[in-house]
């Protein structure tokens, strides 16, 4: 008898992969206007993940400098609009947060 | 498989590999805590592959919730994949579908960020890319659930230590440069405001889906009518 976590995890497992490959998985042609609009999903994807994450941490709207993230976030845009490198802003966004962090305790 | 692009996918990767081991580790202490065995948490992460739905997953066992209803959520949390795979379908297009079907599996927000925008700049779609990425964060997210398990409570909290700003902070890096031209722009505006609204309302991580749509139609709107 499997036991029904077992189950669970197989059913997510199937759920999740047909969310990514149902897609390519189907032969259709995506028409210009289509793809234009797709060629924003990228960057619109990116900010959909960063600006709730660092304005609403928990649960709720906090723009104050208790939100360590929004901190951090504000300071690692600059990093990001001065440096152009990923690498920079993630090596200096961290270092910031922690340091943040230790400072907060 | 293994070239230039391979070795930039596991570079560029790198930052979300070391961002996503505190929340590895998060989910392996609350899958013990919500009584799972060891087998059972790694495998989830084996098999499902998908941060935020297997945390709200333990959660949902922990409130005996029926099986149906986890299905449901997880399909729901996990409806922007559809999204991220249709963008990168373009991309894809030039390889065999059974290897394009095999990389579907490592779709996730992480390597879609990283290849979307690597493809965007080349203006060409590298499988060996999103590959190496894909491998890379497998093992980071598979590996962490393990240890978060087997160290259980000896980790204090790993989601307060800072490095969970690693991924947030490597999506800043990305995005913000490329943030070229005023359709850009809008679009991440208009995606920010719409994502960060519905976080507050829905309290479910579907507000990702429908930010992207709204920014990625606003991008759209305003690159035709020249807003």
């Amino acid at each position: 008898m499997i036991d029904k976590v077992i189950i669970i995890i197989i059913g997510m497992g199937i759920v999740t992969y047909i969310t990514r490959s149902i897609m390519l998985s189907l032969d259709f042609k995506i028409t210009k206007n289509c793809q234009v609009f797709l060629s924003y999903i990228p960057f619109s994807i990116l900010s959909a993940l960063i600006f709730p994450c660092i304005l609403v941490p928990g649960k709720e709207l906090n723009t104050t400098l208790s939100n360590h993230y929004l901190i951090a976030g504000i300071i690692s845009i600059f990093i990001a609009l001065i440096s152009k490198k990923a690498v920079v802003t993630v090596i200096f966004g961290v270092t910031i947060m922690i340091f943040i962090k230790a400072l907060s305790l | 498989m293994i070239n230039n692009h391979f070795i930039e996918g596991l570079k560029r990767t790198f930052p979300l590999f070391i961002g996503v081991i505190p929340f590895g580790l998060a989910y392996g202490i609350s899958a013990k805590t919500a009584g799972l065995n060891l087998f059972q948490t790694v495998l989830m992460s084996l098999i499902v592959f998908a941060g935020a739905a297997q945390f709200i997953a333990i959660e949902m066992m922990k409130l005996k919730s029926w099986i149906i209803a986890i299905l449901i959520t997880t399909l729901v949390i996990n409806l922007r994949h559809i999204l991220m795979s249709l963008s990168l379908k373009p991309f894809l297009s030039k390889y065999p579908k059974m290897l394009t079907l095999a990389i579907a599996f490592g779709i996730i927000d992480e390597t879609f960020a990283v290849s979307s925008l690597y493809f965007t700049e080349k203006k060409e779609g590298y499988i060996s890319f999103l590959f190496s990425s894909a491998v890379l964060m497998y093992f980071g997210w598979v590996g962490s659930s393990f240890l978060g398990y087997v160290l259980g409570e000896q980790i204090q909290d790993p989601l307060k230590w800072g490095l969970d700003f690693a991924m947030p902070a490597t999506f800043i890096g990305i995005l913000i440069p490329q943030v070229r031209s005023r359709n850009i722009m809008n679009t991440v505006v208009s995606s920010a405001i719409t994502a960060t609204i519905l976080k507050l309302i829905l309290n479910n991580p579907i507000f990702i889906l429908f930010g992207a749509i709204i920014g990625a139609f606003v991008g759209y709107k305003s690159e035709r009518s020249g807003l």
